[in-house]
């Protein structure tokens, strides 16, 4: 009975009722959108790399160094020698070593020359590694394995051919449009900065850098391709074991056994010939996420402000109706009411314009994620799952429905007392 | 004795010094129809939230149905109130977004005095004796005329079987004709039923319907001395 006459009496007062659940439903969309993409969110940063121990560059601070290196942010402060690099991959510890250089770029796009073991060693999320979803991995010095995101949006396909720039400007050297680089693979997605990364052979970098007029290595490649006009791809792989870097940006290591990680980081780190910083991603990360908290924790705080604000404005309406009800309390107390029921009555109504709103909230907070889902995919590299029914947004649901209960209390103690000490005498 | 007052004072904690309930003795017997009239302003409302425990009484005895309600805790009065008595006002006698199914049994609610296997048969049968058509049974009251709802009203008091019925100025939102149909209506009714009944009214052309008429400015000598 008790909560057929509340339901019964928020439908009576539906106009006032509704844009109350609205304020709140906005409240429930924002608090609980805000906490499912913090979390994906960090999810997602914590996924961009795994499966790699070590990430080795010029030394600067860690976070520099796996913003460059991982997120492609920023840029490197200073290279690191091959010789560093062989020396350190031939640690009889280190299981693989995979070099990266960077610096180049293809339409805003990153671009990374490595070594073609960096698509079978690289892995993101729980261990994944990068799949081709068409072509396979570079094997000539022109050839361009394109992320998910590049060949997507810029529409090309296999076979195409494009062309480097240097840095991220305008491309200032003529040999890149006469030697475009030719579309061998594409990844799949991975929702990570892979998708938005070309992949070059260090060679092909070389190729680019090394394109002076004395450089020798040029004559080489114009020579070889006079001698032979048709088999280009052939002679580019003639010329790239002369194309040795003499330097690379950064590389990735792992390790045959975890219980090195400190002592090999430890050694790259006092190396007396050339100031390397070694770092391990995950500490990396978490210490990248410790900055970005900041700012979730704020967006968090906000939202939760919002809520209360919402549930002060349901008890503020509620609190008003209750003075437009006294003839309605008046005749509940006359035909035997106590107090009580009139304190749970106002209770449960709060808690009912709590629970549709949460169930609103919910549903468009849903239904928002499945009509962004692509679009945060494609522009952010976030993969925001749909699984808003984490125990943590449980928690939160029943947080805001206990919260607005108790918000509610202050008309609920209202409706008690004025029940109370309310007789027929103002009839 | 259906009530029985002795040496009631009453004064509002708003204002202690003035005395509305001076009402040295008066009593109302088993059966008896009873027409107070008293003009507005004369304690008249405040004597029956006195008589249906919503008041505390500052000073003597009030005995409705043979039991001290002045003694009883406010839980007690809320349930004795509902078991005992019914009541019919002049207006707003109805929650008015329920229908007169939904008011009748929420009253029912409160008490619990009729089963809730016979109670939709309980209320069918008080509803059709009241000539409320069928298809206004779900709609919400406040679509239905003054007189039909007053007619639920009565409905309404009467579901719990009251051994008494306070009726506080029924008929003066209804026109003369509704007025004399719910006074028959009521009459019938308590008759039937053999409930007291403590009829409040202004209205002196009701007189004739009631076997008892007393002036509310006889019974409360708080009224007499605040008019002097």
């Amino acid at each position: 009975m008790l909560i057929k006459l509340a339901l019964k009496s928020l439908h009576d007062r539906k106009d006032s009722i509704v844009l109350s659940i609205i304020a709140m439903t906005v409240s429930v969309f924002v608090l609980l959108g805000v906490e499912h993409i913090r979390h994906q969110t960090k999810e997602s940063f914590a996924n961009t790399v795994s499966g790699v121990d070590i990430i080795v560059g010029a030394r600067t601070s860690s976070l520099n160094l796996l913003l460059y290196s991982v997120f492609k942010i920023g840029s490197a402060s200073n290279n690191i020698s091959w010789q560093s690099f062989e020396k350190v991959a031939s640690n009889p510890q280190v299981k693989w070593a995979v070099p990266i250089s960077l610096g180049d770029s293809h339409k805003g796009f990153r671009v990374l020359g490595t070594i073609p073991a960096y698509f079978q060693h690289f892995s993101y999320g729980k261990k994944h590694k990068l799949l081709f979803k068409q072509g396979q991995a570079f094997s000539n010095v022109f050839d361009v394995v394109l992320g998910y995101q590049v060949a997507a949006k810029l529409g090309y396909q296999l076979d195409d051919k494009l062309v480097l720039a240097h840095g991220i400007g305008k491309n200032s050297f003529s040999l890149h449009a006469e030697k475009p680089f030719t579309v061998v693979g594409v990844l799949a997605p991975t929702g990570t900065p892979v998708d938005h990364t070309l992949h070059v052979s260090l060679q092909g970098i070389e190729a680019i850098h090394y394109t002076g007029k004395n450089n020798p290595y040029s004559h080489q490649i114009d020579a070889s391709k006079m001698h032979n006009h048709h088999k280009e791809a052939d002679l580019t792989t003639q010329v790239a074991s002369h194309l040795t870097p003499k330097s690379i940006t950064a590389f990735m290591l792992a390790l045959n056994s975890k219980m090195s990680t400190f002592k090999v980081q430890r050694d790259i780190n006092n190396d007396k010939q050339e100031p390397l910083l070694a770092i391990l991603p995950g500490i990396a990360l978490s210490e990248l996420w410790q900055i970005m908290g900041v700012l979730e924790s704020t967006l968090f705080l906000v939202s939760i402000l919002v809520f209360i604000s919402a549930s002060l404005g349901v008890s503020a309406m509620l609190l008003a109706s209750i003075k437009q009800r006294t003839r309605e309390i008046q005749l509940l107390r006359v035909i035997g009411a106590p107090p009580l029921f009139l304190f749970l009555l106002i209770q449960l109504e709060a808690l009912f314009i709590a629970m549709i709103s949460c169930a609103l909230g919910t549903a468009i907070l849903l239904a928002s994620l499945s009509l962004t889902q692509d679009y945060l995919a494609s522009y952010f590299s976030l993969q925001i799952s749909m699984n808003i029914f984490t125990p943590n947004t449980l928690m939160l649901i029943i947080t805001m429905l206990v919260t607005s209960a108790l918000v509610a209390v202050i008309p609920s103690i209202n409706g008690y007392i004025k029940s109370k000490k309310h007789s027929l005498s103002d009839r | 004795m259906i009530i029985d007052l002795v040496n009631l004072k009453f004064s509002y904690a708003e204002q202690p010094s003035s005395c509305v309930i001076d009402i040295p003795s008066w009593s109302l017997s088993a059966g008896e129809h009873t027409l107070i009239h008293g003009s507005s302003g004369s304690g008249k409302s405040t004597l029956l939230n006195i008589l249906n425990g919503l008041l505390s009484v500052d000073s003597g005895h009030v005995k409705v149905l043979d039991q001290r309600i002045d003694e009883m805790t406010n839980r007690q009065r809320d349930t004795f109130r509902a078991n005992n008595i019914g009541y019919v006002f002049q207006q707003f006698n109805l929650i008015p977004y329920l229908d007169a199914i939904d008011n009748i049994q929420l009253a029912n609610y409160f008490s619990k005095a009729v089963s809730q296997s016979s109670l939709s048969k309980e209320i069918k049968t008080l509803l059709q004796s009241l000539n409320i058509p069928e298809k206004d049974w779900k709609k919400p009251v406040r679509t239905l005329s003054i007189g039909q709802q007053q007619r639920i009203a009565i409905a309404r008091a009467l579901i719990n079987k009251p051994t008494l019925i306070i009726a506080d100025e029924p008929t003066s939102s209804l026109d003369q004709e509704n007025s004399d149909a719910f006074m028959k209506l009521l009459m019938a009714l308590v008759n039937k039923h053999e409930i007291t009944l403590l009829f409040v009214s202004h209205d002196v052309s009701l007189s004739h319907y009631f076997s008892r008429i007393e002036l509310l400015s006889d019974i409360n000598h708080a009224g007499n001395l605040h008019a002097n």
